[in-house]
This record gives structure tokens, C-alpha cells and sequence, in this order.
């Protein structure tokens, strides 16, 4: 028990003895939903933490012991087979908890796209000051009130930009859109789309490449050597805003056009 | 062929040396384990390895300030680094991307898929550096 708690403090940063004296005075309807779900998402991720790190030792010790021993008994092997499936089960699960806690855990509240994207362009300043990028911004004033994690639409819409900064190793032109798509909209005003485009002069990607860019530190010639700046993490964000994000070439093969999408 | 060198950086001690018992018994790479950050920087610096594998929570100095260091230092700045964590969230991998990681593993990981991780890398690094040299002889 004393170990578990140790634990818990080194997960949450703090004595959750204290919390739970706290919590007990507290009336508990008065925790927010984002307060409770922070905790929860500190709490997994914390515990995957203590989990995945014996895994990780069992997984290497088990190889090890596999390239080791070499028995003529066959359940030698497949006891070794039902180990290694065994952690990659666990894995799994902690995985698919750490997901689900994630994406319980966007902060969503009605917010102006337009400000989201010049706040991202500030964080930013200094990469397209130094490679030379002129900014046009073509912004309607329609889209002042989505719904949005912007915390984590910034991240998306940073990723994008550098990404396109990074395109353009001699300048170039960085191109900014908002409008709202309304050619799904049904007459009750449902299925309107708020829309951002991130649009790049730089060197395209070939189009066999297109599918890959979503991988995790997917490299391509456009980075010169750096590595992909994240476009999976920026996909998943826009999948847990039920929203979407696409790359494609332009049509004079000029560049790259990104565009997110979401429920306006 | 002259084998690798290898630096793990990691507090699970038991970790560490159970990585560099499988990496060495391929017997391709020499590794080097460090189990404290402050340590583990100086030893890239000291030691120059071909690869870095780097934890992030580490109990004195964690792996983000020290890739942040290797990557700003003009000594360390080529040699590759892995972030190899058990860290799984979006907002990490971004943020080591940002600091130019080579590269993100989560753990638990098999020996083999490490192993090919490695290769992945420092073949990218070698293809790298040949552009490099031969900048303004070769278009590409």
C-alpha cells in the first residue's frame, strides 16, 4: 500500500492524501468536467508510465532468453510465444486507456478561428522571419465561433505552418484561409464546415508519399534532412474534434495545400 | 565492419542493461549505458556515439532539456538521437519532434523492432550526410 502511494504522489506531482481531504470537504459536484477529466488523464498516463517501464524490461529479458535457448522440447518455445503476446496484450489495453483518456480530455468552448491561426502564426515568427516567408492572410469573419480545443487546433495549425516553413528553404509565400464550407448544410443550418487552409510555394510531395505523412516522423525531401514535424499527432487531434485534415499537391504543383476541417 | 556505438540513457537500470546485452549480443553495436541525465550528456559529449537513446523522465535532468542541449551543441548537433519512453501521448512525440528528435520509440519495445529503429536512423543519417557533401555536385 505504501508503495501504491508512493506511486500515486510521483504520478500526480503531489500527496493524494491531501487531495482526497480536500476532495471530502469539497462538494463533489463542484469538480468541472475539465478538472476531473485532467485528473484522469494525469492518472493514466502516469500509471502507463509505472507499467510500460517493467514491461519494457520483461519484453527485453524474454528476447534475450528466446535467442538463448535452444530446447528440443517445443513448449519451450511456444511458453515464450504466449509471454511475448502476453505484454503486447497489456501494452494494448494501457494503450487503448491512454487514448481514451486523451480524448476525453479536449477542452472544447466556442472560439474565433481567426484569432487561432494569427495566435499559432505568432509562435512562429521568428522561422518565417528568417526563411524569408511572406504571410497572406484571406480570412472571413464568419468563423468567429467553433467549436474547438484551440490549445490543441494551435498545435495543429503550428504544425502545419513549419511544416510549410520548412518547404520553403529559399522563401517563399505562406497563404492563410478561413471560410465556412456551407455546401453540406441542411436547411435547419446543421452540416456547416469551418474550414483553414495552410497553403505553401514550396516543393511538393510526391503523390505516392501522400499516404505516409500521417506516420510519426514521416521524412521527406521537403524537410531537407529534419524530420516530419508531428502530422500524425495533428491528425489525431482533428479526428477527436470529429473534424479532418487532408495534404494535397496544388493544382500548378506549386506547393502543398493542408486543410482542416471542422463541425462550424 | 567496425561496430556501432551506442548510448542508452535510462534510470530503469535493469532496462538499460538488458538493452545493451541484446544490442551487443548482435554483435554490431558497442553500447554504453548512463543512468542519470547529467551524466548521460556528458558521456555523449566524452564518448561521441554514433546513436543516442534517450529516456525523457529522468530524475535529475530529463531527456527534453538534454536533446534540447545535444541539438544546440555543434559538437553533438549530427549524432542521431531516439527518444525511447514509455511516454505515449501525442503532445510528447510533438514536442521532441519540435526539439528534433531522430526519431520516437515507445516502450515496451522487441529487440528486433529496436534493431531495425537503429538501422532506420543511421541509414537515413549516412544517406544525409553523401546530399551533404556532395551539395552542389549532385542534384537531387
Amino acid at each position: 500500500m505504501a508503495k501504491f502511494k508512493e506511486a500515486m504522489k510521483k504520478i500526480l506531482g503531489r500527496d493524494p492524501a491531501a487531495d482526497n481531504r480536500q476532495a471530502a470537504s469539497a462538494d463533489p459536484d463542484q469538480l468541472g468536467h475539465a478538472e476531473k477529466m485532467k485528473i484522469i488523464d494525469e492518472l493514466a498516463s502516469g500509471l502507463a508510465h509505472e507499467v510500460k517501464n517493467p514491461l519494457a524490461i520483461i519484453l527485453q529479458g524474454v528476447d534475450f532468453l528466446a535467442s538463448r535457448v535452444k530446447n528440443e522440447d517445443p513448449n519451450v518455445a511456444v511458453t515464450i510465444e504466449y509471454i511475448q503476446d502476453a505484454i503486447k496484450r497489456v501494452d494494448k489495453l494501457i494503450g487503448e486507456f491512454l487514448d481514451f483518456s486523451s480524448i476525453s480530455g479536449l477542452n472544447i468552448e466556442l472560439t474565433d478561428l481567426n484569432e487561432v491561426i494569427n495566435n499559432s502564426l505568432l509562435l512562429i515568427h521568428n522561422q518565417l522571419e528568417a526563411n524569408k516567408i511572406e504571410v497572406v492572410k484571406n480570412y472571413r469573419s464568419d468563423v468567429l465561433e467553433i467549436r474547438m480545443d484551440k490549445n490543441r487546433i494551435t498545435q495543429v495549425l503550428v504544425n502545419l505552418m513549419l511544416n510549410a516553413v520548412q518547404a520553403m528553404p529559399q522563401g517563399g509565400k505562406l497563404t492563410l484561409r478561413s471560410y465556412i464550407d456551407r455546401s453540406l448544410e441542411t436547411n435547419n443550418g446543421q452540416g456547416a464546415i469551418a474550414v483553414a487552409e495552410v497553403e505553401d510555394s514550396g516543393i511538393g510531395i510526391p503523390e505516392e508519399d501522400l499516404p505516409k505523412v500521417f506516420d510519426f516522423f514521416y521524412t521527406s525531401r521537403r524537410s531537407k534532412g529534419n524530420i516530419g514535424l508531428g502530422l500524425s499527432t495533428a491528425k489525431n487531434i482533428m479526428d477527436m474534434h470529429g473534424g479532418s485534415i487532408n495534404l494535397q499537391n496544388r493544382k500548378d504543383n506549386n506547393g502543398i495545400k493542408a486543410i482542416i476541417r471542422l463541425k462550424a | 565492419m567496425a561496430k556501432r556505438t551506442i548510448l542508452i540513457i535510462d534510470d530503469e537500470v535493469s532496462f538499460a542493461e538488458m538493452v545493451k546485452l541484446n544490442l551487443e549480443d548482435t554483435e554490431d553495436y558497442e553500447v554504453r549505458s548512463e543512468y542519470k541525465g547529467i551524466e548521460g550528456l556528458a558521456a555523449v559529449k566524452e564518448f561521441k556515439p554514433d546513436l543516442v537513446l534517450l529516456d525523457i523522465m529522468l530524475p535529475d535532468k530529463d531527456g527534453f532539456a538534454i536533446l534540447e542541449e545535444l541539438k544546440k551543441d555543434p559538437q553533438t548537433k549530427p549524432i542521431p538521437v531516439i527518444m525511447l519512453t514509455a511516454l505515449k501521448s501525442d503532445p510528447v512525440k510533438f514536442k521532441a519532434a519540435m526539439l528534433y528528435a531522430d526519431d520516437f520509440i515507445v516502450k515496451p519495445v522487441t529487440v528486433r523492432n529496436l534493431v531495425e529503429k537503429i538501422e532506420e536512423v543511421l541509414d537515413n543519417r549516412i544517406v544525409e550526410k553523401l546530399k551533404k557533401d556532395s551539395r552542389g555536385i549532385i542534384e537531387h
